[in-house]
């Protein structure tokens, strides 16, 4: 990954307590080291309980490591702005709040008046060409309707990282074409550096500048591989050739050299 | 269904006349409907029953907010302190389990016979309610809700304010509406067994030791009533106000 590092993870180990035995610990992540550019896209693949998303809570700042050293733009994780989305968006969004409401929490939460950080939500919106039924409670909305609502909470702040917790992992297929969509707009637009976590490799490729492959628990990196692929990038791309090498090389990574 | 119901009042009203009128029933246990509504006329144009229902009600209003103030505050604080809430859950059973009438002679030895004995025990049994139902509303925020305040850096007062009590208020509606019943059950109970001149029980307890049953029947048909509408009314709140419930 080329560029000025931006987010500097240098050795970061994190065990948690075993629930089945007391006293000992799972290591969820082993010394892992990464270094992102600003403003870049990455995605990180992984099975199933690696510890990606382990990585993305540390990222965020409400998870201490057992070791190592988070930074970004050299400060410590809690003291610069993020945007966190959950991959389950039912309880992720407020229900007794409205969509716009939601939208313009995290203005709100910073001390902004609630008709200011409803007009900031429906600036964004105009901004991205972005429809929503504002005014209704998330629940009537549909799945990707509600994930679109949840990203755009996650940057209506224009946080510094924005991270991806397998967003796409509750939508049907044509939500998760749109919300693809609707994710590469939204980075281009607010050009936060950007972290994806997913077990889909097809979405990895299709969103970010660079995949990084970890490894079963405890994660280390298995491999990087650039995708220097013009945007926007449709799902079309995954039939380019040069994808499909970088998605073996990927697969392979993730599985340990396993049935590649 | 309002037909059905309208049959069933029917039904029931036949029923209540057949053993009334035919003499099956000495009217000392089971009065004749129209003694009832002559009764119930009676009281309405003397202006007694208003004054009854205007001094149970002002108890059970006064008593409910009272113990409700106490029982959410209550709830809140052991939501946090899970350690002092998981130490006092079997005390909190306990206290559950003792019936309001049987700490009834406290109240009146703390407090003497007058209105504040009545409301003490009102409002003690509201507070239980409503503490055991916000304790386990707070305790149960689901995890996404308080990393979504976490990832924003949101304050310890705004977690309170915008996740947690919001979150918990399905939950307290639930204790509100079980704590208003309980809330008519006891200040009658209590109207009855410390002795007073008004209120609903007060009519009740009288007009048995009078035996004039047709009163005795006319209190208990208010007192239904009164936790009916009440009921009515906290679920049509509930509804509007918790209207994410089950969502």
């Amino acid at each position: 990954m080329g560029g000025v590092s931006y987010i500097e993870v240098a050795d970061l180990s994190v065990a948690y307590p075993d629930p089945s035995a007391a006293n000992r610990h799972l290591l969820a992540i082993d010394r892992l080291s990464l270094s992102i550019p600003k403003g870049a896209f990455i995605s990180i693949v992984g099975p199933n309980g690696c510890g990606k998303t382990t990585l993305l809570l540390c990222l965020a700042g409400i998870l201490k490591p057992t070791s190592g050293n988070v930074r970004i733009a050299g400060v410590a994780p809690g003291k610069t702005t993020c945007g966190y989305v959950f991959q389950n968006y039912r309880e992720s969004l407020y229900p007794w709040l409205t969509v716009l409401d939601n939208i313009a929490l995290p203005l709100w939460l910073d001390g902004f008046a609630r008709a200011k950080a409803r007009q900031a939500a429906t600036e964004l919106m105009a901004t991205l060409n972005i429809e929503l039924p504002v005014d209704r409670f998330p629940y009537t909305l549909s799945g990707g309707q509600q994930q679109l609502a949840a990203l755009l909470r996650a940057v209506i702040h224009k946080p510094a990282v924005l991270l991806l917790d397998e967003p796409l992992g509750s939508l049907d297929v044509p939500s998760r074409a749109d919300l693809c969509d609707a994710v590469q707009r939204i980075w281009q637009a607010i050009g936060a550096t950007t972290v994806l976590v997913t077990h889909d490799l097809d979405e990895a490729i299709q969103v970010a500048d660079t995949v990084v492959a970890f490894t079963p628990r405890p994660a280390r990196v298995a491999d990087t591989v650039e995708v220097p692929l013009p945007r926007p990038r449709s799902r079309d791309i995954l039939h380019d050739p040069q994808v499909v090498v970088w998605r073996d090389r990927v697969h392979r990574a993730m599985t340990g050299g396993r049935d590649s | 269904m309002t037909r059905d119901r309208a049959l069933l009042a029917l039904i029931l009203l036949a029923f209540w006349s057949a053993l009334a009128y035919s003499g099956s029933v000495s009217p000392l246990f089971l009065p004749e409907p129209h003694a009832v509504v002559v009764s119930f006329w009676r009281g309405l144009v003397s202006g007694s029953i208003l004054r009854d229902i205007a001094a149970t009600m002002a108890r059970v209003l006064t008593g409910f907010l009272l113990g409700g103030a106490v029982g959410v505050t209550g709830g809140i604080f052991l939501g946090y302190w899970k350690r002092l809430h998981n130490a006092s859950i079997p005390f909190l059973d306990f206290l559950r389990s003792v019936p309001v009438t049987a700490i009834l002679p406290l109240f009146l030895l703390a407090f003497g016979i007058g209105d504040t004995a009545k409301i003490a025990a009102i409002a003690w049994a509201s507070a239980l309610m409503m503490l055991i139902n916000t304790v386990l509303g707070v305790a149960s925020v689901p995890p996404t809700r308080l990393m979504v305040a976490a990832t924003l850096r949101a304050s310890s007062y705004q977690r309170l304010v915008h996740v947690i009590l919001p979150d918990a208020l399905p939950q307290i509606f639930i204790g509100i509406r079980t704590a208003i019943s309980f809330a008519v059950v006891v200040a009658v109970v209590s109207e009855m067994l410390l002795s007073t001149t008004s209120g609903i029980g007060a009519s009740i307890y009288n007009s048995s030791v009078m035996y004039r049953t047709e009163d005795v029947y006319v209190g208990i048909i208010l007192t239904g009533a009164i936790g009916y509408l009440l009921n009515l009314a906290t679920a049509r709140l509930d509804a509007r106000i918790v209207h994410w419930r089950a969502r």
